[in-house]
Parts: structure tokens; sequence; C-alpha cells
């Protein structure tokens, strides 16, 4: 056959489906080359693209957009731990604070009362042990006077009594 | 109404019948209002993603030539149309709208200097010799596999040598299976600019392929 074979864009029309391209259809009706070239870079394309397409299949969906968010949540979880964790320990410190200031307060008053209650005893103490000199002390008839003793020695007691509670 | 959109949904996929199940599966990914406009359930973002993600992906991954950026803008394309599910009227089906979504960040991304850089420092261009052989024993022998593989590696050699342009207009019209006007609103581009790029990467891929000119 001598009539020349299909040029590209007589090729590519045809390919598009393009009209107009009767000379090309009637062409191709004769030559047996170019129907066999024709019909090999369709199989070309079909392959490719069987192909093309199953190693997109294959291609296993990155799950980074479903990570994302997860991850996200992790570290809300996380956050939202850590304050409460940050609560609660200032809520502890601040009740440990509180406790310890109630307890040297009431550490103190304990001792002032223990003050008091010392001072209150020795002055109650005191009291008891003039009343017990004055007892003492009081004057009542000597029995020595009735043997005409001289009473110094009861006079010196009662100094002695004096001195002792001072 | 129902009808056209199941006739839509089934033209975006390349392959009817599994277009067909998957609509089966995911009956209320695509519902009608009282009006009659096409709304679709962008809500539900996981069967978004199981639906439209392999061919995505693999247009992303072969129009910018890395597996991993190309993983990344999938991702984006996704969380943009979730983002952006509002915006969505309906006018075109859900395929070109993602499609057209991820155009534009294949394009912004193309852009950036920090994409040509790590474009020259590394290459994870995608292997596709063992792909053939992830297809259930039996269903191919092993020379059909062999021939399969080496005509996608020929194509894919190919394309690498296109511009970004005629990639994207060939990987729309050819593994896609779109007509020129939804490359056009896909790529925002002339219709006649459309053809001009499908034309160039037709002969591109025929001399790639051996063919004669």
């Amino acid at each position: 056959m001598n009539a020349p074979h299909l040029n590209d864009e007589q090729f590519a029309a045809h390919l598009l489906d393009l009209a107009g391209e009767q000379a090309a259809a009637a062409h191709l009706r004769d030559c047996a080359m170019c129907r066999e070239e024709l019909e090999r870079f369709k199989q070309s394309v079909d392959s490719f693209n069987h192909v093309s397409l199953a190693w997109s299949e294959a291609r296993p969906v990155l799950q980074s957009r479903k990570v994302a968010p997860s991850s996200r949540r992790w570290f809300l979880g996380a956050a939202w731990a850590f304050a409460a964790c940050l609560l609660l320990l200032i809520g502890f410190s601040v009740t440990l604070h509180h406790r310890d200031r109630n307890s040297i307060s009431s550490h103190s008053t304990d001792n002032i009362t223990h003050e008091e209650d010392s001072e209150t005893e020795i002055a109650r103490d005191n009291q008891l042990m003039i009343e017990v000199t004055g007892e003492i002390n009081r004057r009542e008839q000597s029995p020595a006077l009735e043997y005409g003793l001289p009473e110094r020695t009861s006079a010196t007691a009662t100094t002695r009594a004096e001195s002792r509670v001072e | 109404m129902h009808s056209q959109l199941m006739e839509e949904l089934l033209a975006s996929n390349s392959c009817p019948m599994n277009g067909y199940m998957q609509f089966l599966m995911l009956p209320s990914i695509i519902y009608l209002t009282g009006s009659g406009q096409t709304i679709s359930e962008l809500d539900d973002i996981n069967s978004l993603v199981q639906l439209y993600r392999p061919r995505l992906l693999r247009y992303v991954t072969f129009t910018i030539g890395d597996s991993d950026l190309a993983e990344t803008i999938t991702q984006d394309c996704f969380l943009k149309a979730f983002r952006t599910r509002d915006s969505f009227r309906g006018d075109c089906s859900i395929n070109t709208w993602l499609f057209g979504i991820a155009n534009n960040l294949i394009r912004d991304q193309l852009r950036t200097e920090k994409f040509h850089f790590w474009r020259k420092a590394r290459a994870t261009a995608v292997d596709l010799t063992d792909i053939a052989s992830l297809e259930p024993s039996g269903e191919r022998s092993p020379e059909e596999q062999f021939l399969i593989s080496e005509r996608a590696s020929q194509v894919q050699r190919a394309l690498r040598d296109l511009s970004t342009n005629q990639r994207r207009v060939f990987i729309l019209r050819f593994l896609e299976d779109l007509n020129l006007d939804e490359i056009s609103v896909i790529t925002s581009m002339p219709v006649n600019t459309v053809k001009t790029h499908l034309h160039r990467s037709v002969t591109a891929i025929r001399a790639q392929l051996g063919g004669k000119r």
C-alpha cells in the first residue's frame, strides 16, 4: 500500500474522536499498519491506566490527618490533667498553709494559756502560802507565856515564813 | 434526573462496573434537592476519600512526578474540599470539582521555589514495574503481566518528557476519560488550548512508543 500513513495530526484527532477526520477513518480501514499502531497505542495507554490505578489503590491512606486531631486530643487531655494537678497542688498547698497557720496560732494560744495558768497558779499558791503563813502566825496565846518565856521565837518564825513567800 | 446522575458518576470512572459498585456501596454520596440541583454529601469525608482518592492521587502523582508530594497534595485537596464544601454549587460533578481543586493545588505547588529545589534534590518517581504483580494470581499469565508492565513503563517514560500542562490534559483525557469541556473547566484553560496540549502529548507519546511520523 503506497498511501501515506496517518500523520500526527490525524492520529491525535482520531484518538480524540474529533469530527472531520473522515480521511483518517478511511485510511485506517485500508491500512493494517496504522490500525495496528493505533491499537498498540491504545493498549499501552490502557496498560498504564490499569497499572497506575492499581498502584494508586495500593497506596495506603495516610493517617496523618486523623492522627493530628487525636494527638491534639491527647495534648488537650494532658493539658487538662496538668491543669487539674496544678489546681490540686495549689489547693493542697493553700490548705496546708492554712492548717499550719491555725496550728501555729493555736499553739501560741496554748502557750499563752499555759503561761497564764502558771501565773495564776503561782498567784494562787502564793495566796495559799500567805494564808497558811497567816494562819501560822495568828496570834494565839502562846503556851510559852504561861511559863514566862519571851515571844521572840514566834516573831522570828513569822519573818522566816514571809521571806519564804517572797 | 437520578439516572443522569448515575450516568455522570459512571462516566467519571473508566471502569464503569467498578464505579457502579462504588455508587451502590455509597448510596448517600449524592442526593437531590427539591429544585433538582446536584448536591453532594460532602460532610462525609471518609466516603469522599474512599471513592475519589485513588484517581486523584494518580492524577497528582503523574502530573508532578513526585509520589510523596502527591500524597500531601491529595490530602490537602480533600481537606480543602471539606472546608469549602459550602461553595460547591453542583453545577459540575464532584469528580470535576475535586480535580479542579487538585489542579489549583498543583499549580500553587509548581510555583514555589521549594518544589523545584526538592525536585532536583530527590527523585521519588513512581516505580510501576512491580505493580502488575499486585493482581491476584491466575487472573493473568506472567507473560501478560510482563507485557502490561512494559507498556505501562513506556507510557510513564513518555509522560516524563512532556510538559506539566501536556501531562495533566493527557491524564484527564485518556485515564480519567473526561471530555474536553470538563478538562477545560478543571485546568482553567480554553478548549482550544486543551486540544493543542492533547495533540502535542499524543504526538510525543506516539513517538516514544515507536510510532510512524
